[in-house]
């Protein structure tokens, strides 16, 4: 359509096309964001690796309290630091189409801060206490809000919300999508 | 010797417990601390914990908007990957593996997969949670597999799916991006988050409601209309005045037929007083009229926007086809009712949904707060510091709301009477409220009336003085609209009912007090400007119609041409609170906050409070179409109005947002509100529809202008063109009025829609509570591999095959016909006993 020439090969684009929950306009946009977070070291190498510092740059995750995170989550060297391919799966997921049951994939993965594949009262607390940032909550209510939220989401009464517990409430949040979004 | 056989199971099991203990603890020594902290948690990897990331994968799809379709091949596959991790069995399992089985048709099946097939799997990698390599491997996986070329029919289906498929999600995102007001929304949201932004798009929503009505309105009624105007050059020939004198005490078309000769000429006759009326100098018209004839742009009567300028009942274009424009204009403005409420039945359904989760105990509270907490588009400090305070308000609420809760019950009967007085002294507050706003509005409106048509043109050469004396009402019913929600939510709180209940009740008072007020100044017009005129007079009241609540206006006399006042009225309302609105927010408000910033204490800290009401601004918006859709009849550009309306309002709210108001909103978020506005919605159509039907089927038209002169009632035209086609009006008059059949019908879609929404909420709970069975079975699953493989070291095979059986067939059979992977799992074990027996058969020969 446009008369630049596009930075990948047509092999390439047409996976990110099939992989991806993107247009073409949109994984350009992608690429031009990624870029913009270290311009001369991706001009060099496309294939680069970012620094997780450098990526926390970005205006969305600057402000993100999930920010480091995020970043575990999606880099496929489990450091941090992402590729370009790594940051298009991000915004992949953070996309307006990416189905409910990804985003709630990795909205666990996420919220998993001890990485033990449950959710339990000590991340859900640190998710609370995350949220909240500098504003002050009591601890007493943090600790009867981790109760309420156990109690509330854990179905079979294990103290710990497994991903299909995590899941099923999820699902039903209206907003859960609405919030789980990035912009391109 | 069954006694036996279960002291020596017992053994067995024991023994294999203290070996299985000692080996899983090691291995899952990811985090040793948190286990540490968890004694009661084993570490080992369950399939329920780890094995999902192939398996609800897709039972989530369920929850998706395809809920209820059904695959029973994509199920069976979902539980190949759980099973293959199953049999590993040796405390680590490698995700991608898992994955790449799931995803992966059995090709050992002998199935292989058609174009068709290929596609859906191929999007079905693109919802893999996987990173973009795998994803990549297992794309070129797939693409490798030998495929079927589709034929025929099948073919075109599967084409036609794949471009349908395409063309759809790039027509939605280029309709999002150059969508209007999308900039606008986008800022909003950043800002300040779905909840507010909600109100901006219940704004544009209603904007575009009325742009749709109002082309209705333009190619059916004005717009055929106008070329009539500029090209038959029919102007308004009246008849000779000086005929008519005494037209009220012309009393020969008495009891005539409306298509009579005598009726004919009183309807010539009342057309000329209204000529008459308008060209005197000392007309008891409003300003308006005044300064549009100052400015030389003729009267006001005489534009499009007045209702009196829609004089002709019958057009006729240059081959003479007639066009029955009174005719048409009922049914148009039918139309446009029944397609309002299509749209009303459609957003109310939604509505509904909402309902039956909060009700059903579908909805959580705090995972909806929590893990829907934060905006990860949230994109700069103050937007981010903004929902801080938003989630720290919301989950204190939340908390104080349980608390209270546990309050209420052990609440004391002394205390309960207290609270008990106290809402009923809120209620009775209310109630006197709403009757003081009523008689202020009234006696407005009749003050303002009689003012208007004492003022003569020597008094008021400009007629300003009189414009101004014309919007006094209009303004106190805005005052009013704008003061009451704030001494309600005052009140509201003293109540201690709940936090929702709480913000309902204050959104349904004010709507109440709202609509009240509108009707308050209807009736005070009414009182003053119409009454069913006797038979053979244009204006003189029929004394017989009168009663307690109908009151003949004193003068003994309607006014002339009473519908396009009142329209003109409606205009003047939305105008009045569009400049109350500019003042609020571009000059009160922000010295409010100045007041704030510049000396800190408590009192200018509590008048310098902006934060965004959104119960008050989407009862703004409700106000708005209420009176669009109440007044579209007898003023054609009022959608037109409110379309202008909501275009600047939405800015004006923008500005107040942005700048303006900086605290938290004081309410839940977006999911709690709907359920209110629907109601709310809800109560304003059906008072508009009421007052339609009202005014289509009961009240007498103007005899001198407008299309439905010398009529009893508008829907008159109707019945006189039906009754050309006589099933038809047979039908129509079998079929009830539509006062009574259409809040049937909606009342039956409406029971209808909820017992299906049950049914489907029901069912999402159902599938999920499913795979968590099948997860526990695969768990056990799990277990009883790891002690099979723990049992083959230690023990002679035979002995271990009897256990097994005896567990397996105790355990497992509930859930052996619901997959194939069992049956798989069977099939093998049955080989293995075969291959047993027959060593041991051989054994016996040797």
């Amino acid at each position: 359509m446009g008369s630049k020439q596009s930075v990948f090969t047509e092999q390439e684009m047409d996976d990110y096309l099939d992989l991806t929950f993107f247009t073409k306009r949109e994984i350009e946009l992608c690429y031009q964001k990624f870029k913009s977070l270290s311009p001369e070291q991706v001009l060099k190498d496309r294939e680069t690796r970012l620094p997780m510092k450098m990526i926390l740059t970005m205006p969305e995750l600057k402000v993100n309290p999930f920010n480091d995170r995020i970043c575990k989550v999606f880099s496929s060297s489990e450091d941090g630091d992402l590729t370009f391919e790594d940051f298009l799966d991000m915004m992949s997921v953070f996309s307006e189409d990416a189905p409910v049951s990804v985003k709630a994939e990795y909205a666990f993965k996420i919220f998993d801060f001890d990485e033990d594949d449950m959710m339990g009262p000590e991340d859900l607390e640190q998710l609370i206490k995350r949220l909240l940032g500098d504003e002050e909550l009591h601890a007493r209510d943090i600790k009867q809000l981790v109760k309420n939220l156990t109690a509330e989401a854990d179905l079979d009464d294990d103290g710990l919300l497994s991903f299909a517990e995590f899941e099923h409430v999820v699902a039903k949040s209206t907003d859960f999508v609405q919030a789980f979004r990035m912009r391109l | 010797m069954n006694r036996e056989v279960t002291a020596r199971k017992k053994d067995v099991w024991e023994e294999a417990n203290a070996e299985f203990y000692t080996e899983s603890y090691p291995s899952g020594s990811k985090t040793p601390t948190t286990h540490h902290r968890r004694p009661s948690r084993l570490a080992i990897p369950l399939p329920s914990h780890t094995a999902r990331r192939g398996s609800l994968l897709q039972g989530s799809r369920h929850f998706g908007k395809s809920g209820h379709r059904r695959k029973p091949s994509v199920t069976a596959l979902t539980y190949t990957s759980t099973m293959a991790a199953t049999e590993n069995a040796n405390g680590t399992t490698t995700n991608a593996n898992d994955i790449q089985v799931a995803i992966l048709p059995d090709l050992s099946e002998g199935t292989i997969l058609n174009e068709k097939k290929t596609w859906e799997e191929l999007h079905r990698i693109k919802s893999m949670p996987v990173p973009m390599t795998q994803k990549r491997q297992l794309k070129a996986q797939l693409t490798n597999l030998p495929k079927l070329r589709l034929k025929g029919w099948s073919h075109l289906k599967y084409l036609v799916k794949k471009s349908w498929k395409n063309v759809r999600s790039r027509v939605i995102r280029s309709y999002k991006h150059t969508v209007f007001l999308h900039d606008s929304l986008q800022a909003i949201e950043l800002r300040s988050g779905t909840a507010i932004v909600n109100v901006f798009l219940f704004i544009k929503w209603t904007l575009f409601l009325n742009l749709a009505i109002s082309i209705g309105l333009i190619i059916f009624i004005i717009g055929p209309y106008l070329t009539n105007y500029f090209i038959s050059d029919q102007t308004p020939s009246p008849a000779n005045a000086t005929t008519c004198e005494t037209v009220d005490a012309y009393g020969s078309a008495n009891n005539s037929k409306p298509d009579s000769p005598e009726w004919q000429r009183l309807i010539e006759c009342c057309e000329a007083l209204y000529v008459e009326e308008l060209q005197s100098p000392n007309a008891t018209r409003g300003g308006l009229s005044t300064i549009f004839k100052n400015l030389g742009w003729g009267d006001i009567e005489r534009w499009p926007i007045s209702f009196s300028f829609y004089h002709e009942t019958t057009l006729y274009d240059n081959n003479h086809t007639p066009y029955h424009f009174d005719a048409m204009y009922v049914i148009t403005g039918c139309f446009i009712f029944l397609s309002c409420l299509l749209l009303m039945v459609h957003s109310i359904a939604r509505g509904v949904k909402e309902v039956i989760q909060l009700n059903e105990g579908e909805f959580y509270k705090y995972s909806n707060l929590v893990f829907a907490g934060w905006e990860h588009y949230t994109n700069d400090e103050p937007g981010a510091e903004f929902k801080r305070r938003v989630l720290r308000k919301e989950m204190r609420i939340a908390l104080q709301t349980e608390a209270k809760k546990i309050n209420d019950l052990m609440i004391t009967k002394r205390q309960k009477l207290k609270i008990y007085l106290v809402r009923l002294f809120v209620n009775f507050t209310v109630v006197v409220l709403v009757i003081i706003s009523g008689v202020f509005i009234f006696y407005a409106v009749e003050g303002t009336l009689k003012q208007e048509s004492k003022l003569d043109l020597a008094d008021d050469p400009t007629g300003l003085w009189k414009l101004a004396i014309g919007f006094i009402p209009s303004f106190v019913i805005s005052i009013f609209n704008i003061s009451y929600p704030l001494i309600l939510s005052k009140l509201g709180k003293l109540e201690q009912y709940s936090r929702q209940w709480e913000t309902s009740l204050v959104l349904i008072r004010a709507l109440a007090i709202r609509i009240y007020s509108i009707y308050a100044a209807a009736y005070g017009f009414a009182r003053n400007s119409y009454c069913i005129p006797l038979k053979g007079f244009c204006t003189k009241c029929d004394p017989q119609h009168a009663n307690g609540l109908i009151e003949i206006p004193s003068s003994g006399h309607r006014k002339l041409c009473w519908e396009s006042i009142f329209g003109l009225q409606i205009y003047r309302l939305m105008i009045a609170d569009l400049l109350i609105k500019i003042v609020i927010t571009f000059v009160t408000d922000p010295l409010r906050k100045l007041l704030k910033h510049c000396c800190k204490n408590k009192v200018t800290e509590k008048i310098g409070h902006l934060s965004f009401n959104i119960v008050r601004h989407s009862l703004d918006v409700i106000y708005i179409q209420t009176l669009s859709m109440m007044s579209f009849f007898v003023a054609p550009f009022s959608p037109l109005f409110a379309v202008i309306y909501c275009f600047l309002v939405f800015y004006i709210k923008k500005f107040s947002v942005l700048y303006n108001c900086t605290s938290p909103p004081d309410t839940f978020r977006t999911s709690r509100t709907t359920i209110t506005f629907m109601a709310a919605k809800m109560i304003s159509f059906i008072i508009v529809l009421f007052t339609f039907v009202s005014y289509i089927g009961f009240m007498v038209p103007s005899r001198e202008c407008g299309p439905f002169r010398g009529l009893d009632s508008p829907w008159q035209a109707m019945q006189m063109h039906l009754e050309v086609y006589p099933k038809l009006y047979d039908f129509l008059n079998r079929a009830g009025s539509p006062g009574v059949a259409v809040p049937i019908s909606l009342i039956l879609i409406l029971l209808a829609y909820y017992y299906y929404s049950v049914a489907i909420a029901n069912r999402a709970m159902v599938e999920t509570l499913r795979h968590l069975l099948i997860l526990e079975g695969h768990d056990k699953q799990y277990l009883f591999g790891k002690l099979n493989s723990l049992r083959r070291k230690a023990k002679p095979e035979v002995r271990r095959r009897s256990v097994f059986r005896s567990v397996r067939t105790k355990e497992l059979k509930p859930h052996s016909r619901k997959s194939t992977a069992y049956k798989e799992y069977y099939k093998t074990i049955i080989d293995e006993d075969r291959n047993a027996n027959a060593n041991m058969q051989q054994g016996a020969n040797l």
